[in-house]
Formats: structure tokens, sequence, C-alpha cells
């Protein structure tokens, strides 16, 4: 159905798809898998028309829509997932999606108000059709915008299934997702394939996941060379040396918090607490609001009640920017680098604080992602995901912070970027700082935690050291997928 | 051979040198829109108006020091009365900002909401540039008018055709590098240049860096203030100073900044020159320049113009449309305007 | 220059109101006279000359004592506008209904001219008299024969015109035009004129007054090979922009102007490339002209203004206010035969009414009038030499 022939991508002197061929079948689940930077995001945007190849052909049953814009590719039945219209509601967001719907032509909306009307009404009933198949019944009227991850993710698929397409090319629809929800949605894209005759190829890290649906498996190899971790030497928290010690008051502390960004809160009396050369998780369900007690620690959330205290100093009423000057350190889950920015700059900006020299924290950060030195001049918004990972942490890092918080800082990266990650943020807790993260891949995160909070509806759930929660039978049965 | 030549030099009289120099000055006001665009987030319908403002105290500044004997012939004297126009540009943005967009910024007003009290200040600054200097008219340019002249041209080459290059044409492409070599060479090495494209980039993100948001404002004002005096004066002394000509000068200015790709600097720079060569491009009549090239029995009969002169302003609204249509980021990807 | 001409006409349509509206609302010791002319608009730098004149020639009539037995005339004041139709309508309506004016004199722009014509003059039977409305559109209006102007059509100015430029030679030329009644209407009688005579227009394209950049309009004029460039525009306007980048750009050396673009202004600005250019101006080098001159320098009006003489005459050639009667009168008053009357003899002229006699009013500009009311006008045809316009001969 679709066939690329040799398809090569240069930005720079960087070669992001470096002669690929591949081919997928007619009604088949192709998955592609590889390791992080091989290209396999880019591979998807040359296909779906985003960058137009350097080198090669990409044909759709026999025409050539190599270099066709993503609009045109939408109307031969080519579908990229896309991210949803956060300001619209779900429902409005599945109604938006056809092509070529009457009302979009004014004499149309005018004098044909029947006929406009009537697909309308098509519209809307195929939108309730795909809300309940997916399951979104509950959550029809919300703004997208205040979707959790996982409804985000399915919004993303009804909005591919609104446009009826032939192919549709899924970027890690699993990426932050949780078990239950990963299932529903594998069970929703198989039920397309063999009911309605959808083609798919997909990227996907989650290997289960991939070996469930797809056949067949294109395996892509790194566009440029480059050096792969084995999965098994990851530190476990046994591994390192015993020199904890129970210190009386935390050095970071979101104590009783209760907030929210409008009228209802989010969390309720979610306490939090990280200690420097520690590793804090706060693990939990979608729409647990784990990524909202991170950020009332961070000043980012309105605080009804409770208290932060940041080396046994009340910083409850600081704005984030005054907590970075405290030594605080953020980084956020989506947009957290200056993607029009080179690599470099990004780092000069995390350290636009610090007065006088920063060679010696960005010489540390370079030792600590030696990627990032070596395409330093390189923009932000060509990394792939897991170099733009490392620029954030990095950022971060530039102001020397007593503290860093991570928010979901592995969603949407492969299993080998993910291990990689988590071994750098060991080494960084090596240097004696304070780290407070959240994480969608629980049992890998509490593996290396110190402590761990498992929120549910925004209320401590479990607090414990992370290997406890690990060993805990309820917690694994709730929380891990069994 | 000769014919060839005396095609080019007439292409060169009439669509490239006046191009380039128009370019130029749009260049200049799409760089002032997209600035502000980039960092405050809505579209500043008021800097047609702050281009007119600056010019009108450039101009004063300039009859004053005429008044006195104060020149710098051959160039013309308004560029010594420059810095004049600047600092008033700046003192009406600023004021303009505190009185006005502070407001809507601190209440974190959707950029529509900006958009509109933009249109207010321009009616308010309309109504104040009328009150003092009038509607009409006015001669900025004074000393030396030529670098090339036609005849002088056409007597050294021994061409048909002349080739005039005026020295505001000069002069404007030349303060035009200057001002854009020195904005860049500000946003890619200063620390404020880069906190501002920082703030441009990701505004949430920069402010957890720690960059300050009213002194990012600030610059971004200073410096559309700055590009805006200079644009406009570099207009008046080219062709004239009137203030509803500087009003109309917003359309093709914002039709390069979206064409070049809102939020973009270099892109500004860009759509400015496909803009404005666009203009006189579309409306010259190609007839003597083809009988130059043809042979005599192809000579085409009608004048071979794309579009009447009358148009030349519906040109910048026709690429505005298109752009907004077929690819609202632009050339380089900017924002979407909303 | 062309100011001067313009007051003249004025004087002169005042003189002409007069002549036919004594006792127009004869009731009491006063006749009103509307004066509507665009005191605000693109021409108000023109228009208290031409107002101050006109009143001027009002007032000489009322202190002979000699008009309508002692009565006196008022002035109303209205304003054209120029541009906005409904706004010149309105002005005109009031001083028709409110001000129960014997005669409006007026307007100055064609547009308004033509608007005020058609919905106040005719509707209401009151006379109206241009001075300077030059629109070939107006010798054709279906006016009742209420409709007058001391100023020569337009069709005029571009026989002449066509006559001078095939005299010289001249067969292809570039024309543009300021887009709006005057220009289109000059740019139309020019066009057909020359044609007729066997000259090739290579292009005729309007533009725009009041734009900054004429490049566009220049290069398009210059495309078509043409080496003369005929300009029907303003002097303070598009008209002086286009020449100046013509000249600038090395279009064209040889340039033919119409009335609008002859002022001191156009030398001051372009200089020593405009010699050699040629162009028409309505006037005559007639005795009464150097009289008014003389005459308007004596009463402190705009030096180049005053013949009050001339309206005393007129009025007094009236000798009823009646509205209607005075279409009959213009001609008589305007036109031989009778006693001639130039600038500064409006005592002997009204003397001479009362008498019962007959006078041909003459004026500053040689009024005469055709049979559908309008000046059959002279011009001048000018050159510039050596920086100033030159008169070669008169047409």
């Amino acid at each position: 159905m679709i066939r690329v022939e040799n398809l090569h991508l240069h930005f720079g002197g960087i070669r992001a798809v470096d002669g690929v061929s591949l081919e997928i079948e007619q009604g088949s689940i192709t998955g592609l898998i590889g390791p992080n930077g091989a290209g396999k995001t880019t591979l998807f945007n040359v296909i779906a028309g985003v960058y137009p190849p350097s080198e090669g052909r990409v044909f759709l049953q026999d025409e050539d829509i190599t270099g066709l814009g993503p609009h045109q590719l939408f109307h031969r039945g080519v579908l990229r997932t896309a991210h949803e219209f956060s300001s619209l509601t779900v429902a409005e967001n599945l109604t938006t999606v056809p092509a070529g719907q009457a009302g979009e032509e004014l004499l149309n909306a005018w004098f044909r108000r029947g006929r406009v009307r009537a697909q309308e009404a098509e519209i809307r009933a195929r939108a309730a059709d795909v809300i309940h198949f997916l399951g979104l019944d509950e959550v029809a009227g919300e703004r997208a915008g205040a979707l959790s991850g996982g409804q985000k993710k399915l919004l993303e698929l009804g909005r591919t299934m609104m446009a009826e397409p032939r192919i549709v090319f899924l970027d890690e629809v699993g990426a932050g997702v949780n078990r239950t929800l990963l299932r529903s949605i594998g069970d929703a894209i198989l039920r397309l394939n063999r009911e309605r005759g959808y083609t798919f190829c997909m990227i996907e890290h989650d290997i289960d996941f991939i070996s469930r649906l797809c056949q067949p498996v294109i395996v892509m190899a790194l566009a440029r060379r480059g050096q792969v971790r084995p999965a098994g030497d990851r530190l476990l928290p046994g591994a390192r040396p015993q020199t904890r010690r129970r210190p009386i008051m935390s050095f970071l502390i979101g104590d009783g918090m209760t907030g929210g960004y409008g009228d209802a809160d989010i969390i309720r009396n979610c306490t939090i607490e990280a200690e420097q050369g520690e590793i804090a998780v706060i693990v939990g369900p979608n729409g647990a609001g784990k990524s909202t007690a991170m950020k009332a620690v961070f000043g980012m959330v309105m605080l009804r009640a409770g208290a932060v205290l940041l080396d046994g100093e009340d910083i409850t009423r600081l704005s984030p920017q005054e907590r970075v000057r405290k030594g605080m350190g953020f980084v956020p889950q989506e947009r957290n680098v200056f993607t029009t920015m080179s690599v470099q700059e990004n780092l000069e900006m995390g350290a636009y604080i610090r007065a006088g020299d920063i060679a010696d924290p960005m010489a540390r950060v370079f030792d600590l992602f030696p990627i990032l030195k070596e395409r330093r001049r390189q923009i932000a918004g060509e990394l792939s995901g897991g170099q733009r990972q490392q620029v954030a942490i990095g950022r971060a890092l530039m102001t020397e912070p007593r503290v860093l918080m991570l928010d979901e800082p592995t969603a949407g990266v492969s299993p080998v970027v993910m291990d990689d990650l988590f071994d750098r943020i060991l080494e960084i807790r090596a240097t004696g700082i304070a780290i407070l993260m959240v994480e969608q891949n629980a049992a890998q995160a509490l593996s290396i935690a110190d402590r761990g909070y498992v929120l549910v509806t925004g209320e401590n759930r479990h607090t414990d050291t992370g290997a406890a929660l690990l060993a805990d039978p309820e917690v694994r049965r709730s929380f891990l997928g069994g | 051979m000769t014919d060839v030549a005396n095609a080019i030099v007439l292409l060169l009289n009439f669509v490239i040198v006046p191009g380039v120099a128009y370019g130029s000055q749009l260049a200049l006001g799409a760089l002032g829109v997209t600035l502000v665009f980039g960092i405050l987030r809505f579209a500043n319908f008021a800097h047609g108006d702050v281009m007119a403002f600056g010019t009108m105290v450039v101009l004063l500044t300039t009859w004053w020091f005429q008044g006195m004997g104060v020149g710098i012939a051959p160039l013309p004297t308004a560029l010594i009365a420059l810095p004049f126009g600047i600092a008033a540009a700046a003192a009406f943005n600023l004021t303009a900002d505190r009185l006005v967009f502070r407001f809507y910024r601190r209440r974190k007003s959707p950029p529509v909401i900006l958009l509109i009290a933009s249109i207010g200040v321009m009616f308010a600054l309309q109504g104040i540039v009328r009150l003092i200097i009038g509607p009409n008219d006015q001669r900025l340019a004074d000393g030396a008018r030529f670098i090339i002249k036609a005849s002088e041209f056409k007597a050294a080459t021994g061409l048909k055709e002349g080739l005039a290059i005026k020295l505001s044409q000069g002069l404007t492409v030349a303060v035009t590098a200057i001002a854009v070599a020195a904005l860049f060479l500000f946003l890619q090495r200063s620390r404020a240049g880069k906190a501002m494209r920082a703030y441009s980039d990701n505004e949430d993100l920069a402010l957890l860096s720690g960059v300050n948001p009213d002194r990012v404002v600030l610059y971004a004002w200073l410096i559309a203030a700055t590009l805006a005096a200079v644009a406009g004066t570099m207009y008046g002394i080219d062709k004239s100073f009137k203030p509803f000509t500087y009003f109309q000068l917003l359309l093709p200015t914002f039709s390069s900044a979206i064409l070049g790709g809102i939020g973009h600097p270099v892109g500004a720079v860009v759509g400015a020159f496909i803009v404005a060569l666009s203009e006189t491009g579309v409306t010259y009549a190609y007839k003597k320049f083809l009988r130059y090239l043809l042979p005599e029995s192809w000579e085409p009969g009608g004048l071979v113009q794309l579009l009447s002169t009358d148009y030349k302003l519906a040109i910048s609204f026709v690429i505005l449309v298109v752009v907004l249509l077929v690819r609202p980021t632009g050339i380089f990807r900017g924002r979407v305007l909303s | 220059m062309r100011k001067s001409w313009r007051v003249t006409s004025i004087a002169a349509a005042a003189a002409l109101c007069l002549a036919l509206t004594p006792d127009a609302r004869a009731d009491g010791h006063e006749v009103k006279v509307g004066v509507i002319l665009g005191f605000t608009g693109p021409i108000e730098s023109l228009t208290p000359g031409m107002a101050d004149s006109a009143e001027l020639a009002l007032k000489e009539a009322s202190d002979s004592g000699a008009f309508l037995g002692g009565k006196a005339l008022v002035p109303v004041r209205g304003d054209s506008t120029c541009t906005d139709a409904a706004a010149a309508t309105a002005a005109a309506e009031r001083l028709v209904t409110a001000e129960g004016v014997a005669a409006i004199m007026g307007a100055d722009c064609s547009g308004v001219t033509i608007a005020i014509t058609n919905n106040v003059s005719v509707p209401n039977g009151v006379v109206t008299i241009s001075p300077s409305a030059t629109s070939p559109a107006l010798s054709t209006i279906e006016d009742n024969g209420l409709f007058f102007r001391t100023a020569p059509s337009d069709a005029r100015q571009g026989q002449v015109l066509a006559d001078l430029l095939t005299e010289r030679g001249i067969d292809n030329v570039a024309v543009t035009y300021t887009n709006n009644d005057y220009g289109k209407g000059l740019e139309g009688s020019f066009a057909d004129a020359f044609t007729a005579l066997g000259g090739t227009v290579a292009i005729s394209a309007a533009h725009e007054d009041g734009k900054g950049d004429y490049s566009a309009e220049v290069g398009a004029l210059s495309a078509s090979g043409a080496e003369h460039l005929v300009v029907f525009g303003y002097v303070d306007q598009g008209g002086k922009g286009i020449i100046q980048t013509a000249v600038d750009t090395g279009a064209f050396e040889n340039f033919v102007v119409a009335d609008g673009m002859i002022g001191d202004t156009l030398i001051e600005a372009i200089g020593d490339a405009l010699n050699g250019t040629i162009g028409t101006l309505p006037g005559s080098a007639s005795e009464g002209a150097q009289m008014f001159i003389d005459h308007a320098a004596a009463n402190g009006v705009d030096g180049d203004g005053p013949f009050a003489a001339l309206i005393a005459l007129a009025m007094q050639a009236a000798g009823s206010a009646d509205r209607g009667a005075i279409q009959a009168h213009v001609m008589a008053v305007a036109n031989a035969p009778g006693e001639k009357i130039l600038p500064g003899e409006l005592a002997k002229g009204l003397q001479i009414l009362a008498d019962g006699g007959e006078i041909d009013y003459e004026g500053a500009s040689n009024v005469e009038l055709t049979d559908v009311g309008e000046a059959a006008g002279s011009y001048k045809e000018l050159e510039v030499e050596g920086g100033a316009f030159v008169t070669r001969a008169i047409r």
C-alpha cells in the first residue's frame, strides 16, 4: 500500500534518515521499532509530508506522493496522529475532523441549510459512535486540554477514526499511558483493523504492545553510529553505597497541600518530601494529580491549604521564578526546551540567572550527556525525543540547583533511552541533589526510588521506600499491572 | 548585446532599484511587527502610526535644525534628527504599554483583545499626529538627490536607457543593512537578545530560567520603536511624509511579516523583499523590456502589465490571504496569527 | 495662476447671480445669495480667496445704492466639501429652504456641483452658477437651463491641447490623469480630440492623489514607448509626484500639462528639467483682466482677486427677484448686445440697467456664455522657459 524507496533526510550535516526502504501491506498493522535516534519519528514525518525528503521516493498504491503536504495526503486518506485542539471539547475535537464538510463553504451554509444540517447530524452521530467506541462518554463535554495524558491518546485515535482513513500512522500512541488504558487502545486498533479494514503503521517502544498487535515488525538501525547500552546493567538501589541517614526534617517538603487550577481541588491534603542525595518518585493512575502535586511544590498551583518548605524556609508564597533563584530546578513534561535555539543556547538560558562564568556547569552537563557536547550547535527542535529530554534536564542543571524536579522525564522515549535517562538521574543524585520526579513507568521508577508516593484522586494512598512499594502486593495489583 | 544591457538597465531602474529600497523600508517595519508579536504575542496594528509619529518628530527636528542652519550636506538633515524620532517613538510605545497593553497583559487577555486594543491605540495616535502636524504631505529630504543620475548614466554608458539611483534609496538600503545586522547581532550574541529569543520561543520555560518578563517586554517595545522610527524616516526621505500613507504601509508590513513567518526575524526581512519586489514587478509594464529582447516581429501589442498600478496595494493583500490559506506559518514556519 | 483664474470666474459668477436675482425675496431690504464652496476639504486653501472676492462683489453692489433702488445683497455661505456629494447637497438644501436664497453661487468641484444641480437646483428651480466646475458632463446635464458656469468645459481644453500638440508635430503620447471627474473628463475629451486629429494615445492611466511613491505608475507610462507625457492632475498632488518621478528615473523629458498643473510650485519642485514643458490655462490677455487686478488691490482683497464693480452692474440688470425669471437674464447680461462692462465699472453697469439699457458683461475673462450656459473660454498656450511659464499665444 505504501512503498518507501531509499529515503534520505538530512538536517544540515545530520543524517536523520539514511537510506530507508520499506513496504507497508494493505490491511496490516506494521510495527516500527528501533533505538532512539534511529529516525523513526522523522521517517513518519517524511512519509506524512511534514518534511520533504532529501532523496528517495514514497508511493501510495503506485501513486508517487513524495513531497506532498500533510493536507494533500489527508485527502488521500493518509493520516498521522496529531495533537488535539486543547481549547475545544472532546466532541468538538471529533466533529472538526472530517474534510469537505458542507458547512465550511459559506454559500452552502446559506443556501443549503438542509443539506448542511443533515451532514452535521451525521457527523455528530459518528462522533458519538467514536466516543462510545473509545469509552470516552464521561468526558465528552470536557475541554481536551483538561484531559489526562491517557485520555488525550484516546482522543488522538478518535480524531483519526473520524477521518475514515486508508492508512493511519500512529506515533507512540502508548507513550505515557498506563497498562489498562494501553490494552483498550490495543483492542481498538485491532478492531479497526479487522472490522473496518484500516491499515496501521506504528512506532512503539512497548515490546509487549508491539508483539500483541503488529505483523510484520520492522527494526530500524541507528541512522548514525551510536552506542546502545544493554538494558541489563541498570543500577539498582541495592547496588549503591548505603550512605543514607534519616534526617529530622526533609530538605524539601510539600506539606498537606490542597489546591488546583480553578475552583475544584485536584490535590487534597497531599504531602510530598524529598531529601538531598535521594530520589523521590510520585506514581499513580491517570488523573491522580501526580503532575499537579509536583507543580504545587514548585509554586505553579494555587494552594488553598498547606505549605512548602525548602531547607527549613517557608517558600509557599514565592513565585516559580523566585523558587528557581532559591535553588530549585524544574523540567516540565512538555515544551521543555527552546526549540528554535541551539543546544548550547538552551544551556546558556538555563544559567540565565547566574552571573559570571558558566563554563563549569556547562562542562558538567556535557560530561553527563556527551551527545549534547557533540550536538551543541544543533537546533534543539531537530533533536530526537531522548536527546531533547537530555537538553531539558541539562538546562535545569545549569543553575546548579539543590532540588531537581522532573515531570515524566521518560514520556515518549524508547526503553533503551529510558534506562539511560534513569542512569543519568542516578548520577545526578550522586552529586547530592534532591530529586523529585513524576513517572508513568511506575515499576522502573520505583526501582530507583528512595521514596515513593502513590497518589489516587489527589490524595496520598501509599508512601514508603521504592523497594517497599514494589514489594507491596496491593500496590502491585492496583498500579503496576500485576 | 546593447539591447540586453538596455533591457537589464530598464528593469533595474523601474523594478529592482525602487523595489529594493521599498523592501528595505518594509523589512524594518516588518521586523518591528514580528518582534512585538514574538514577545507580546499580538499583532500590533499601531505600528504603522508609530512609524508616522517617529517620522513626524524627525521632521519637526529637521525643520528646527534647518532653521538653525545645522546640516550634514550632502546627506539629508533628517539623519541627525533621527535620534529624536527614535526617542519619541520609544516614549510613545512605553506610554502605550503602561496605559493600555500592560493592563491586558496582566489579565492574561487573549491575543485578540490586545490586537483590538492596539487598533484603539492606532486611532488615538492617528489623531495625535494629525493634531500636531496635520494630514498633509511634507517633504523630509534635503541635500543631494542622486548617487547616479539617469542622464549621466546614459552619457557614461552610451545606453539608451538610464539608471537613476537616488541618494535616499542608497541611504535606505545602507541604513537597513546596518539596522538589521545590529539587530541580529543583538539577538544572536547578547544575553538580553538570547533572553528575548527564549521568551519568544517558550514563555513558560523562559520564566523558569529566570528571564524577567518586564525587561524583555521593555526591550521589545524599545527595539520596535527604533525600527519604526528608522523605517518611517527612511520612507519619508525616499518618498514623502504623509500620515495616511504610513497607515497604508501597515498592510504590506503585515504581509511581509506573515509571509516570512510571524515571530521570525529572518522571515520578516525575506518576506519584505518578496512583497516589495512583487509590488513593483507585478505592476510593471514589460512592453519596452520585451521590445529590447524579442525580435521586432514579436513586439507585444499590449503593455504586458500583469496588474494595473491601481492594484498595487491589493498585491500585498493577495499575498496575505494566500499565505494564510496555504501556509499560515509562513516561509520560515513562524507562529500562526490568532 | 490657476487660482487667479478661479477667482476671476468666481466674481463673474457672483455678478451673474446678482444680475438675475434682484427682488428674489424682495419683501425686505435684503436679497440673500448663497455661496457654496469647499471651505473644508482638498481645496480648502483656495476657497477663502474665492469667497472673499465673491462677497466683495456683492458689497460693491450694495454700497452703490443703485441696486434695485437701494437694496442690500447678503451672502450666505455653505460648505460643499468638494468631495462629499451628500454634505454638499445638504448645505445647498439648507440655503434654498431655510435661508431662502435667490440664487446659488457654486459649487466649486465638478462632482459636488453635479450633485447640487440634480438634487437641489432643478427641483427648487434655483439658478446655480459655478465659477470653477469644468467637467464636460456638466455641459449635457439635465438642468432645465438652471445651471451656468463661468469656467469653460474641459471638453474645450482637451480640444485646445490636442490642437496644440498636433501643430507641434507630436503624435504619440502617454497620458496620466487624476482619478476624479476633472481628470477623467479632461482625459476623455483630450483623447477623443487627439485621436481624431490622427494622434496616438499609447497609454492612458489614472493616478491616485496623495501617494508617496509614483515609481510604478511612471514605470508603466514609460513602458508605452511614448516620449511625451501628458499630465492631467493637480500641481500640489499626484501630478507633481508623477513628473518628479519621471524626471528622477529619466523616464520622460517632455511634459504636457493642463490647467490644474500650472503653478509656480511645480517649477520650484522640478527645476530646469521642466523647461520646454507646454500647457494650457483658461484666460486671456484681455483689458478686463488687468482692470480686475488693479481694482482688487485697491479693495484689499488678495492681489489676484477683486472685480466687485462687475457684480454691481450685473445685479441691476435683473430687475426681478423671481427665481424662475433668472435663466433668460443670465444670457442677456453676459452676452452681446449691449455696452461692454469691464472690471471696476460696476456702478456704470447698474445705472445703464436701471435706465433700461443693455450691457454685455465682460469681466476679467471675456465672459461669453455658449447656448448651454457655460463660458466658451479662451486659453493661454504656455511654455516653460528659463524657469517660468511664458504665454505663447491665446487660443
